[in-house]
């Protein structure tokens, strides 16, 4: 079996192995071309078509992904109705006494976003988890988990000459003592949902957000510009040097809902007051059944984008 | 900047196992703010071809003069133009000039000065003419031809050499006066140019008539625009007509752009136009489950010497078990698909007339009336009524009038490819 190094830590790896097992970046590139005919990848159209036969990339098992690790950690993510592919990713796990979620949104505009998402959500869960194990803080280990998401996902480009790289947003948070660290780029959000009180935790790094920060353009304004939408950071070759995650810690005030989501979700429920009335319909329930009443909820409304929420119950301090 | 053309596919998407056949209506929709031109100044040149043959003598040729003078004198100070008249040989009345209203004058002068004589050698006035489109290439080119005869016999194999050099070079409408003239001859130029055919079988309407189309040629502000369509490798294209607002078969115009593309001439486009393509496409048979890209269809135009794409719509093709999805049949696909059956059974039905042949001919035309009834396409059916009895419209029974005018004739045989739109539900 061929072996060769891991271009992160030099760490010797299987020539098949999709990630480093020793620093969890992830090794994989895009290789696949048309199932059909053979036709080379750069064939292929945004919409999965082989410009040579014609015939569209079979479905992805990743249309709909549900990840349940307990009644009180889970996650869902859906293709949604108008997209062709599920392009939104997530990631869990539970380390020791901390939590980890993770959701990615890949870009549409760039090319194969949902290698982009699956890679960077697969890699920066793995890095967490071994980063928290070697007793580092939440906060280094997001970040950590963020350089090394970054590498996978430019690996994913490389000796490609297309002009939009793979890229996504992410939004990973730690769940440690009572404490939730969180650190994003771009529009994939966290939100905290209590009785007592509910808040998003992240702000989005979108065109509006810097317009009205900016003082330039009043909220409403910005709204209605074309532009709303865009992102103005995100994971991918083509912004390396912007790539450092915003990081917040909030201590977590009680019970309450820990949940993160990707654009698909809070489009239909931009307030976090909807989002709080939208959990509080599925009371008592377990975190899968919650997450998937939410991504029901989106689809009822259109699902226009991929839809991809993640869930994390948090009972109280006591009772961890 | 760019002119606000959109496209639309209308298509049953899902096939059974092991067919092959895509069949898709497209509808292009030119925006009404488009206010371009592929030629940078927006240039727009108009000629006017018209016969001076001997059998032009008396009202035609007068009413011809009335016509052209009226036309000049409606033309925008900003256009060109040329007149071309044509006998036995084709002179130069007024060669290309700007419509300033000097030369306006100049060219009514000569007008005035016009006199029927002599025979029909068509392909002397189209070379006439192309020799002065092809001074403004990049302008919006429309000619205007009026006969009143057919061509000479000696003229067959010079016609075909000369229509095949104007073709792309110029489009053309064609106006026959009278009912001496001959349907398929016209139509072969004006379908090689792009154009439409029509009778005026009265002398006097040809002023009206000019009118129309000089206005309209006016109207258009973006020429030599292309359908291109891209399939599927091993694909067969096994047709691509124009369906709306008349029939026109592209199939054999399609120009290789590179393998899987293909480019079929659309010519000029106006403000607030709007035509249905209908095309059919033969592909490899997917599995069930299976999804293909069965073609792609783009309007391409040329502007400041860059080839852009203006529009564009994707046929697609889905194998399923499912008969429910797959026995559907497009309402357009189906409405279009009649209106083809129409235009054919209204021209195979005056042939087994002509022959004589009561029998096919009562047949043929009474399917027409059926569909012209069915699809509503109200005007069909009226010429209809020229030609035949009706009896009763909803099951197509008629009988054939003993005595037809020819120009009725005529005017059916020539107006039958076009169609309506389907109602909208």
């Amino acid at each position: 079996m061929l072996t060769t190094q891991c271009p992160t830590c030099d760490a010797a790896v299987l020539q098949d192995d999709q990630f480093c097992e020793e620093c969890g970046t992830a090794l994989r590139t895009i290789a696949s071309g048309c199932e059909k005919c053979g036709a080379s990848p750069d064939t292929i159209d945004a919409e999965g078509f082989c410009g040579q036969c014609g015939f569209r990339r079979e479905a992805k098992e990743g249309d709909r992904v549900e990840v349940i690790l307990n009644s009180c950690l889970a996650g869902v993510s859906d293709r949604g109705l108008r997209h062709h592919q599920n392009e939104d990713f997530l990631a869990l796990q539970t380390i020791g006494n901390a939590e980890i979620l993770i959701v990615c949104d890949g870009v549409s505009s760039s090319d194969h976003p949902e290698l982009a998402a699956q890679t960077a959500s697969e890699s920066a869960g793995l890095t967490i988890a071994s980063a928290l194990q070697a007793k580092a803080s939440p906060e280094s280990a997001i970040r950590s988990a963020v350089e090394t998401a970054l590498l996978g996902v430019c690996r994913l480009s490389e000796g490609q000459s297309g002009t939009e790289p793979p890229s996504t947003t992410l939004v990973a948070a730690v769940v440690q003592n009572g404490i939730v660290t969180i650190g994003w780029l771009g529009d994939s959000r966290a939100y905290w949902i209590s009785d007592s009180g509910s808040r998003q935790l992240t702000h989005d790094h979108s065109w509006v957000n810097d317009a009205i920060a900016s003082g330039k353009m009043t909220a409403a304004e910005a709204n209605h510009a074309p532009q709303a939408h865009a992102i103005t950071r995100w994971l991918g070759a083509d912004a390396k040097e912007d790539a450092a995650p915003e990081i917040v810690q909030f201590p977590l005030p009680g019970a309450g809902y820990l949940l993160l989501c990707s654009d698909g979700l809070w489009n239909y429920a931009p307030e976090v007051q909807q989002i709080q009335e939208l959990v509080q319909k599925s009371l008592g329930m377990d975190a899968v059944t919650i997450a998937r009443s939410l991504v029901e909820f989106a689809r009822s409304r259109g699902g226009h984008d991929n839809i991809t929420v993640a869930l994390f119950i948090h009972h109280s301090l006591d009772s961890d | 900047m760019s002119t606000q053309f959109t496209a639309e596919v209308f298509q049953n998407q899902f096939l059974p196992q092991g067919s092959r056949e895509v069949h898709a209506i497209m509808t292009v929709n030119a925006g009404n703010d488009t206010e371009i031109s592929s030629s940078a100044l927006g240039e727009q040149l108009f000629g006017i071809i018209c016969d001076t043959s001997g059998s032009m003598g008396g009202q035609k040729i007068r009413s011809a003069k009335d016509a052209m003078i009226k036309a000049v004198n409606m033309l925008p100070e900003e256009a060109h133009f040329f007149i071309v008249t044509g006998a036995s040989q084709a002179r130069l009345v007024a060669p290309l000039m700007q419509a300033t209203p000097e030369n306006k004058q100049q060219a009514i002068f000569h007008i005035r000065l016009i006199e029927a004589s002599g025979g029909t050698l068509i392909s002397t006035w189209l070379s006439a003419a192309l020799k002065q489109f092809q001074r403004m290439p990049t302008a919006i080119r429309q000619a205007l031809l009026l006969t009143d005869g057919q061509n000479d016999e000696s003229d067959e194999k010079a016609f075909d050499h000369t229509l095949q050099a104007c073709e792309g070079v110029f489009q053309c409408d064609c106006r026959g006066v009278g009912t001496d003239w001959r349907v398929a001859q016209l139509k072969r130029i004006s379908s090689k140019l792009l154009g439409t055919t029509d009778i005026i079988a009265n002398a006097l309407l040809i002023e009206a008539d000019f009118q129309t189309i000089l206005q309209q040629a006016m109207g258009k502000n973006i020429s030599d625009v292309s359908m291109r369509l891209w399939t599927p490798q091993g694909a067969k294209i096994l047709f691509c007509k124009q369906v709306s607002p008349d029939i026109v078969d592209l199939t054999h115009r399609a120009k290789s752009v590179k393998p899987q593309v293909v480019d079929y001439p659309t010519g000029a486009w106006g403000k607030r136009e709007s035509r249905d393509y209908h095309f059919c496409i033969e592909v490899n048979p997917g599995n069930v489950g299976d999804e293909m890209l069965a073609g792609r269809a783009s309007l391409i135009c040329t502007i400041d010497g860059t080839e852009t794409k203006i529009a564009e719509a994707r046929i697609l093709a889905v194998w399923t078990d499912d008969d429910a999805k797959s026995t559907k049949i497009d309402r357009r696909v189906a409405h279009y698909t009649g209106q083809a059956e129409l235009a054919q059974t209204i021209q195979e039905g005056l042939e087994a007339r002509n022959r004589g042949d009561v029998e096919a001919a009562t047949a043929k035309l009474g399917r027409a009336v059926k569909i012209a009834h069915e699809s509503g396409n109200e005007a069909t059916a009226k010429l209809l009524k020229t030609v035949v009895e009706i009896e009763d419209a909803p099951t197509g029974t008629v009988r054939l009038k003993k005595a037809i005018a020819k120009e009725d004739e005529m005017a059916l045989e020539t107006r039958s490819t076009k169609t309506t739109r389907i109602p909208k539900s």
